[in-house]
């Protein structure tokens, strides 16, 4: 076990140092002078861009450069943002609850979705109950995110009047921020407005959660129909169909828990689907999330925000996969030795 | 799926008397963009004037709400010396500034805060001018560093402004956005404490609504000032929602998450047919688009071909096809929401036989042949130049002219203007303050065909006697009857076909009531109430 977090977290330095040397030479190779890159723009005082010159080292060496960039990176240092003139990494922090917790319940609405779709897929195989279901997913893998979201929003919305359109929570709320998570806000402020804050927060997750959840939940549920394929054909099945245990014991207990380490594997990747996925569904959605402060970012040309927000991201990514190998590894003995 | 959404509409029809109550009290506002700053020195965007200058400051004179007329405001009364060059203003006592987390002030408005807030903008070693590390665009724009050679403070409550020369457009340039007055107290604390950039983040103003909580690209809120200087608002608190697509932000309208909306689309005003809650609110913009003719170059040098050229164009057809009834016709070359306007002149109809007629007595009864410059790009007063010039090309080949179009792009163009290289260029013109010199002196004087900005070159002696008298006396009346005799001059003589005046548009929820809009751009909400709701079936 000691080998295999080890090894994990070699992979984990060694992938870190990539993507930074990765966007330190991006950074180089912007058309722009480097210095003017990090300012943002040119101010009136060429002084000023002198001093700031020196203090980013932007005249020493190549490698010298990189180092200072990677010491300024781990003391938590991303420079600061153009528009705001906040520090990067309190921006980072500032939005990445509303993320979060947009991912989360997506991950949720995926996972209690997409499980027993492949299941009954897998089960009911070759029949319409598969044919739907694969067609159903089908059309979830592919349907343009933008669309799906303004449909939604189209119908719901507008027209049933039953969800909200955009944000977080109605803005007649005055919500205080305290951990950033507006679920837990809204109780927080239970005796200013009860539980109406909260149930509407709770309304306003509904249609942006089910726009991120869809792309995973296809992927999870064709993940789990040929999984469980699989290991309903294999022998150890056919045993226990013939000691005579029940249907049920030997998809959900016996079939199920074999599928779900590939399963496992699958939903590790989606969190770089979700993270991406964010970008455009806290577009449409008005959520203010990280997706949308770098999509703003973009717009506004600060490029501080968008090299240390996608350095954050990818971080991020790297951290979730490494810890779903992890458990992978706790989860399935054969492979805490490595071969 | 279906018994989430149940499960939420039943759990929720408990706390309708709470959803009720807040929203009673709030006025959600559906904005185009994140301001900038909060302190309206620093910037020119009229996004960043709407939620910093409006809600937060005062002005030592502002506009009356809908109107470009001068009122007191932090300033009670002044006196001006009859040179017209000192201003002596008397201060409002009593004016409080606002208590916040970050900030309690120890005294009320006084003469320094005024000095505070004009030297910083105006002197360049003044410590709040370095530390700013800014610029002060409307500052220098409006030419003060020139014009104001001195600021002095009388007493605690009288402040003297010495200025250069003789401009009676003054009072209108401190009613802009730029001159809100910012409090001296809180500043100095700043400076102390190194933290001066406060002043753009954690926003003191005296004005009608104090800074309550501020998200980028989410929203902002503020609240009642509770010891505001004029009656106490009715609006206990006010957001905006910072939406920048026009779509998601007509449909947060429609679906009742805002009360007001910022400018909508065309065809946003045509889908409001369908919704009796809805109310469109617009009024003219402070601008012109208009059809330059260069005097300088026959046959345009004949008043009677610029006026055959202004009766051939049908001007009705332009505002349908570019402008989509966002804008109306113009007769005058200054908008008509800005005083001294002249609603008795004639406007110039759309009449091909007529303007054949004129054509004919100037002595081109085979017309000539002319060109158009029109621009690419896209500007608040004139959306389409291309189709505009396009529109008017088929106008004139009725009335047998031939006309080429000559698409530049506008910075190109308007450096060739300048010098003069046109015969015709559309163009137009967006006010920087309420004051009609700032059209007709500027665009239309003898002195501004040096510089080019006259892009008719035309130089009429008493149109021009007329601006001279109009801009050195400070009667109001006097001034009035100067500007309407010279756009009548104007309309005589024809240096322009003036186009349009484009509209500024807002949609509102019926609850909403006294929301004015200032012709001079952007939204104020105060004095805004809202009516006793009638919220049972929304929900």
């Amino acid at each position: 076990m000691l080998k295999v977090i080890s090894r994990q977290i070699l992979v984990l330095i060694l992938s870190f140092l990539g993507i930074t040397l990765l966007f330190f030479t991006l950074t180089q190779l912007t058309p722009d002078d480097s210095n003017v890159v990090w300012q943002g723009h040119v101010r009136s005082a060429d002084s000023a861009l002198a001093q700031k010159a020196i203090e980013l080292g932007v005249d020493d060496s190549y490698v010298y450069q990189y180092i200072n960039y990677l010491r300024n990176i781990l003391s938590g240092d991303f420079g600061l943002s153009i528009t705001s003139n906040r520090p990067v990494l309190s921006e980072f922090l500032n939005f990445i609850p509303a993320t979060l917790e947009l991912g989360f319940f997506a991950t949720l609405i995926a996972l209690i979705l997409g499980i027993p779709a492949g299941v009954a897929a897998a089960t009911n195989k070759n029949t319409w109950v598969d044919s739907l279901i694969m067609t159903v997913t089908l059309i979830g893998y592919s349907i343009p995110v933008f669309w799906w979201g303004m449909l939604l929003i189209f119908v719901f919305s507008l027209f049933l009047d039953i969800t909200p359109v955009a944000g977080r929570i109605s803005f007649i709320f005055d919500i205080d921020k305290v951990t950033g998570f507006m679920l837990v806000d809204s109780l927080l402020a239970y005796p200013k407005y009860q539980l109406a804050a909260f149930f509407d927060a709770l309304k306003h997750l509904i249609l942006p959660s089910i726009v991120l959840a869809t792309l995973p939940l296809a992927v999870i549920a064709r993940m789990t129909r040929s999984a469980m394929l699989e290991v309903l054909a294999s022998e150890y099945i056919l045993t226990a169909k013939a000691k005579g245990l029940s249907r049920f014991r030997i998809i959900w207990v016996h079939g199920l828990r074999n599928a779900l380490i590939p399963i496992i594997t699958v939903i590790g990747l989606q969190s770089s689907i979700l993270l991406t996925g964010a970008v455009l569904t806290e577009t449409i959605f008005a959520w203010p999330g990280i997706g949308k402060w770098m999509v703003e970012a973009i717009y506004r040309q600060d490029y501080p925000s968008i090299q240390g927000g996608i350095l954050l991201i990818s971080s991020i990514v790297i951290l979730i996969n490494i810890s779903i190998d992890l458990l992978y590894a706790f989860i399935n003995p054969r492979l805490r030795k490595p071969v | 799926m279906l018994a989430v959404f149940v499960l939420l509409s039943l759990t929720s029809c408990g706390d309708d008397a709470i959803m009720q109550q807040a929203m009673a009290s709030t006025l959600v506002y559906c904005s185009e963009a994140s301001p900038e700053t909060f302190n309206p020195q620093t910037t020119t965007s009229g996004s960043t004037f709407d939620a910093s200058a409006r809600p937060l400051y005062n002005r030592l004179v502002e506009f009356k709400p809908g109107t470009l007329e001068v009122l007191p405001s932090l300033a009670k009364t002044w006196k001006v010396n009859s040179k017209g060059t000192v201003y002596t203003f008397e201060l409002r006592k009593n004016v409080h500034f606002h208590t916040t987390p970050w900030f309690s002030p120890t005294r009320p408005f006084n003469a320094d805060d005024v000095i505070f807030s004009f030297n910083r903008q105006r002197r360049s070693q003044d410590p709040f001018h370095v530390s700013s590390q800014q610029d002060f665009p409307y500052f220098e724009t409006q030419g003060l560093n020139d014009l104001i050679v001195d600021i002095k403070k009388l007493d605690n409550y009288r402040v003297q402004f010495k200025l250069s020369k003789t401009t009676s457009p003054f009072l209108s340039i401190l009613a802009m956005e730029f001159a809100s007055i910012l409090s001296a107290e809180y500043a100095e604390q700043l400076l102390e404490k190194n933290a001066i950039d406060n002043l753009s983040s954690k926003p003191i103003g005296t004005g009608p609504f104090k800074l309550k909580r501020y998200q980028p690209d989410a929203f902002i809120r503020y609240e009642a000032h509770e010891h505001y200087w004029k009656t106490k608002e009715k609006l206990k608190h006010l957001v905006f929602a910072i939406t920048p697509d026009p779509y998601l932000r007509f449909a947060r309208l429609t679906a009742g998450e805002c009360d007001v909306m910022s400018n909508p689309l065309p065809v946003h005003l045509s889908a409001l047919a369908k919704e009796d809650d809805l109310n469109i609110l617009s009024t003219p913009g402070l601008n012109i688009a208009y059809w330059a003719f260069n005097t300088r170059k026959p046959p345009l040098d004949n008043p009677l071909v610029r006026k055959a050229l202004s009766h051939a164009v049908n001007r009705e057809a332009i505002i349908k096809a570019v402008y989509r009834g966002s804008a109306e016709i113009a007769k005058n070359p200054i908008p008509p929401g800005m005083w001294s306007y002249n609603h008795s002149i004639e406007d110039h109809e759309y009449d091909p036989q007529y303007a054949r007629n004129l054509l004919y007595r100037a002595g081109y009864p085979d017309g000539f042949s002319l060109d158009i410059w029109a621009f690419s790009e896209q500007r608040s007063y004139n959306p389409n130049s291309r189709k505009t010039a396009e529109l008017i090309q088929q106008d004139l080949r009725k009335i047998g002219l031939t006309v080429k179009i000559v698409n530049l792009e506008l910075a190109t163009l308007l450096k060739k203007v300048r010098q003069g290289e046109h015969k015709t260029a559309l163009l137009g013109w967006v006010a920087d303050n309420g004051d009609p010199d700032n059209f007709l002196g500027t665009l239309l004087s003898c002195e501004a065909t040096k510089s080019g900005q006259n892009s008719s070159f035309w130089c009429n002696e008493e149109f021009d006697s007329i601006i001279k008298d109009a801009r050195s006396i400070h009667s109001k009346r006097q001034r009035t009857k100067l500007y309407k005799r010279a756009q009548s001059i104007f309309k005589k003589e024809a240096p322009w076909m003036t186009l349009a005046h484009t509209r500024q548009t807002l949609i509102l929820r019926d609850r909403v009531k006294n929301l004015v809009m200032s012709p001079a751009g952007g939204v104020s909400f105060s004095k805004v109430e809202l009516a006793e709701a009638k919220q049972e079936e929304t929900n």
